[in-house]
């Protein structure tokens, strides 16, 4: 029994860094601009699929389908600050507008992307380099889930120093407290906000190549469930946390995998109900999240 | 409402009642199709209209809502041959059989019950928070509609709804709500809404019971909502798990979005917009010739169009084109009597 | 002439809170505005800053006329600011507080030395400088603001109400350190509801009544007039 745990836990690891990538790249423009970013699930996908694009439809190496996710996300999360929240913030949208803005992003991308793909499931290309299997005492690792172990360990320890120790990190946390104040200080709020996109969809994009990897698939609508769980992990942690959402994000992650994994098979496709239901629970018993949040207003602007 | 007033409704209401006969004697299945679906939403958009658009209540629920009361009307008017054949339910259920009537009450009632359930304890979340909730009830709903195999067959949904809405049953229901909610607008419930949706400190002060206010607001839109829903289903005869997920949430977000929330009109002008919009832009998914160039199918057109729609309106209208105003026909009386003493102003 | 606000009238929305202000700060010296609550003294710093925006008139500094820029670009053109109850980064630790204001410092070394000597100026910050800025004490809250605003060596300090909520003894702790600061060469505009120690911290003095200026002078001078003396002194 401890060993089926042991092995299912090794399983969920990978999805749990997906979630909690995602969870950060929410709690972060939460924590800076007050609205939630429904479209986030969509920078993820946009990135799953242009790695699919660059490998499978123009034979690019896997490396450079990487960074081609990356880099498009990065470019699709500014397209979704300029074009939609920029302006909400400057026309000071109440935040019923901002938030069917958003939503309306989220919609409009996955259908933009479903009309020209159709909504069938693609398969990702995973290198061949990346095949294989290793024992590690009785517990199996496949080599992907080693690799993305280690990417996901190396990026928690950049970002976790960049947001601790860096002037740019101090900046950012001191305009989610204040962006008004920290204007004052002579800190360019706005690219400080432009940073804070660019870091969050990177985040959103390395976190589809990690989830292309592990399951295989690219599909427009592959954004939706892993986006708003990525929510619910930030919201867990503590909305504006970041160390707190990736936590949360693995909570989720690990927790519907689990889940699944000890209930009956018939009963597996409730699982939906478990991330709702950790949701409902924390909201109840701790609507701050597990760790203190990062945000001293709701919602900053336009009030 | 004196009697110059009340002779004009009266006319009015004459007049739709002649275009309801013409259109259903005479329209084709599109077009009258576009015309019931009008009504519907229509119902639909004031109902969520009350519950979000005035006491701060952004819920996002009503899918849910409308899935369970109209399964539940499903499950009193389906042919008992069919539930026996394709279901497993207990008996009682199996043989019962209602008329459209009581079988939509109860599963408005039930549609309302389970709205007070499960979204009511949310209502102390803050803002984001409760929008999340709420989308995680939809959601949820429909997991379970998928699950129950034994009730409503999964993801394969049912068919064999039997057809009873026609334009009569719609517009009559339409007529019964815009009567029913402009009455409760302008009573003493109505002004302690407006209130709380033009300053929630201020009217709390004033002694407004804020927490009253926003239960029964939720409780009204919500069975005005779960009869939409149920309309809705014996409309288009079948019914799934799917058949109101976000998308259609945010079809109906958008109808109040360019309609104005807050006001009756706007929400049959929203909905009046939007559902003839999605309607007719429709056939151009499929695919049409432009100047001999062969364009292909696009399923997801117009979706797209009308997210892009609906971002540009909140960025520079977000009140919509009513803007909270309600439409009367004294406005324009006036801009075609008096037009000088306009221009003056 | 550093500062010059030249017949400013400004307000939130439709209403205004200032009428045609004119106030005048020079190199080296500190200068008081003086007024109770809500007259618009809070309005007229914010006006400065970039906070809000004048509707009218024009305020030049350095030479500059600041009126259209950002909150950032006045900052980085000399200004800056120790608002009204503290406004600090409550999620951050002191020092990172005074990293904060010291964000336009290129230099990291310059920063590092500047840092010295505000804990020199502070040793009570530099006891705590780890410490979370939401759980240090009202006086220690409100030197680390004024810290914080020391930090980029500005041009000009705007301080306000430093005394708001402090004991005694710390007030005038306070107000020591900031005739400190003035010495070293920071000229202060100072708004205060504690008209007393404003005068007398003061060179010039300017009493606002109703979003209008009602009075200005040189500070001792006002201290001796008898309508200060019975609206404004010995209140506190």
């Amino acid at each position: 029994m401890g060993l089926y745990l042991l092995q299912q836990i090794v399983n969920s690891l990978i999805y749990g860094s997906v979630i909690g990538f995602l969870a950060i790249g929410y709690t972060m423009i939460y924590g800076i601009l007050g609205l939630i970013n429904f479209a986030h699930g969509e920078i993820f996908m946009i990135g799953a699929f242009t790695c699919y694009i660059l490998v499978t439809f123009y034979q690019f190496p896997f490396f450079t389908g990487v960074i081609g996710a990356v880099l498009a996300s990065v470019v699709t999360g500014l397209l979704l600050y300029y074009l939609v929240y920029r302006p909400c913030i400057k026309n000071k949208a109440p935040i019923v507008a901002v938030f069917i803005a958003s939503f309306g992003a989220s919609l409009g991308l996955r259908y933009l992307f479903m009309m020209i793909f159709g909504d069938q499931g693609r398969a990702f290309p995973a290198p061949d380099y990346l095949r294989g299997m290793h024992m590690v005492g009785q517990i199996v690792f496949s080599k992907r889930d080693l690799v993305m172990f280690v990417v996901t360990i190396v990026v928690m320890l950049i970002i976790t120093y960049l947001i601790k120790y860096t002037k740019v990190g101090m900046a950012m946390r001191a305009v989610s407290y204040n962006i008004k104040i920290a204007e004052v200080m002579g800190v360019n709020t706005n690219r400080i906000i432009v940073t804070t996109f660019i870091i969050g969809s990177a985040l959103a994009g390395i976190s589809a190549i990690q989830y292309g990897l592990n399951f295989g698939i690219v599909q427009p609508s592959m954004g939706f469930t892993p986006g708003l769980e990525g929510f619910i992990g930030a919201v867990i942690g503590g909305i504006g946390n970041v160390p707190g959402a990736m936590i949360g994000g693995f909570i989720v992650g690990i927790g519907e995998i689990l889940f699944v994994a000890f209930l009956p098979s018939h009963l597996s496709a409730l699982r939906p109900i478990f991330v709702w239901g950790l949701l409902f629970l924390i909201l109840f018993l701790k609507p701050t999240g597990l760790f203190r949040p990062n945000v001293k207003y709701e919602g900053t602007w336009g009030e | 409402m004196n009697s110059t007033k009340l002779s004009v409704s009266i006319i009015i209401i004459a007049m739709i009642g002649v275009l309801l006969y013409l259109s259903e004697t005479f329209l084709g299945g599109f077009n009258l199709q576009l015309v019931r679906l009008l009504g519907i939403n229509s119902i639909i958009a004031i109902g969520v209209n009350i519950t979000n658009g005035y006491t701060n209540i952004f819920s996002l629920g009503f899918g849910g809502i409308m899935l369970v009361a109209a399964y539940t009307s499903i499950m009193f008017t389906m042919p008992i041959s069919y539930k026996e054949a394709a279901l497993h339910l207990p008996m009682w259920l199996e043989q019962a059989q209602l008329p459209f009537l009581p079988a939509m009450l109860i599963g408005a009632v039930l549609g309302v019950i389970t709205s007070v359930v499960l979204v009511l304890p949310a209502f102390r979340l803050r803002g984001h928070y409760f929008i999340l909730a709420s989308i995680g009830i939809n959601l949820v709903i429909a997991n379970l509609a998928e699950n129950m195999h034994d009730y409503t067959q999964g993801s394969h949904g049912l068919r064999n709804v039997p057809a009873y809405t026609d334009s009569w049953w719609i517009y009559g229901i339409l007529l019964l709500t815009v009567i029913f909610v402009w009455r409760l607008m302008h009573s003493k419930y109505g002004r302690a809404l407006i209130s709380i949706s033009k300053d929630q400190r201020l009217a709390a002060v004033m002694g407004v019971d804020i927490v009253r206010y926003k239960i029964y607001s939720f409780i009204i839109g919500s069975f005005i909502v779960a009869v939409g829903g149920v309309l809705w289903v014996h409309l288009i005869q079948c019914i799934n798990p799917q058949a109101f997920n976000l998308m259609f949430v945010f079809e109906l977000i958008a109808m109040l979005a360019i309609g104005g929330i807050g006001t009756i009109s706007g929400a049959i002008l929203g909905a009046t917009i939007v559902t003839v919009f999605t309607q007719a832009a429709a056939p151009i998914q499929e695919g049409f010739i432009l100047f001999g160039l062969n364009i292909p199918p696009m399923y997801g057109l117009v979706n797209l169009l009308m997210a892009i729609i609906i971002i540009v309106i909140m960025i520079y209208r977000p009140d919509g084109i009513m803007k909270g105003k309600e439409f009367n026909f004294e406005s324009i009386f006036r801009r075609f009597r008096h037009s000088p003493e306009i221009a003056e102003k | 002439m550093l500062l010059q606000i030249n017949d400013i009238t400004a307000g939130y929305g439709e209403s205004n809170v200032l009428h045609k202000i004119n106030i005048q700060v020079d190199k080296g010296e500190i200068v008081s505005l003086i007024g109770s609550n809500g007259v618009g003294k809070t309005t007229t710093l914010r006006c400065i800053m970039g906070i809000i925006r004048p509707k009218t008139g024009s305020i030049i500094f350095d030479g500059k006329n600041v009126n259209k820029f950002s909150s950032h670009k006045i900052a980085s053109a000399g200004i800056s600011y120790s608002p009204e109850g503290r406004e600090l980064f409550g999620n951050l630790s002191v020092y990172e507080n005074l990293r904060i204001g010291g964000y336009l410092i290129q230099n990291y070394q310059d920063m590092r030395n500047r840092l010295e000597w505000v804990y020199e100026l502070f040793p009570k910050l530099y006891e705590r400088k780890n410490q979370i800025a939401s759980s240090l004490s009202g006086g220690e809250q409100q030197m680390l603001a004024i810290a914080r605003a020391i930090m980029p060596s500005p041009k000009l300090i705007l301080l306000d109400e430093p005394s708001l909520g402090l004991a005694p003894i710390i007030v005038d702790h306070i107000f020591e350190k900031i005739l400190e600061i003035n010495q070293s060469g920071t000229p202060i505009l100072l708004v205060e509801q504690n008209s007393d120690l404003a005068l007398e911290v003061s060179k010039h003095s300017y009493i606002m009544e109703k979003g209008q200026i009602r009075l200005e002078g040189n500070s001792k001078e006002l201290l001796k007039n008898d309508y200060i003396k019975n609206t404004y002194l010995g209140v506190a």
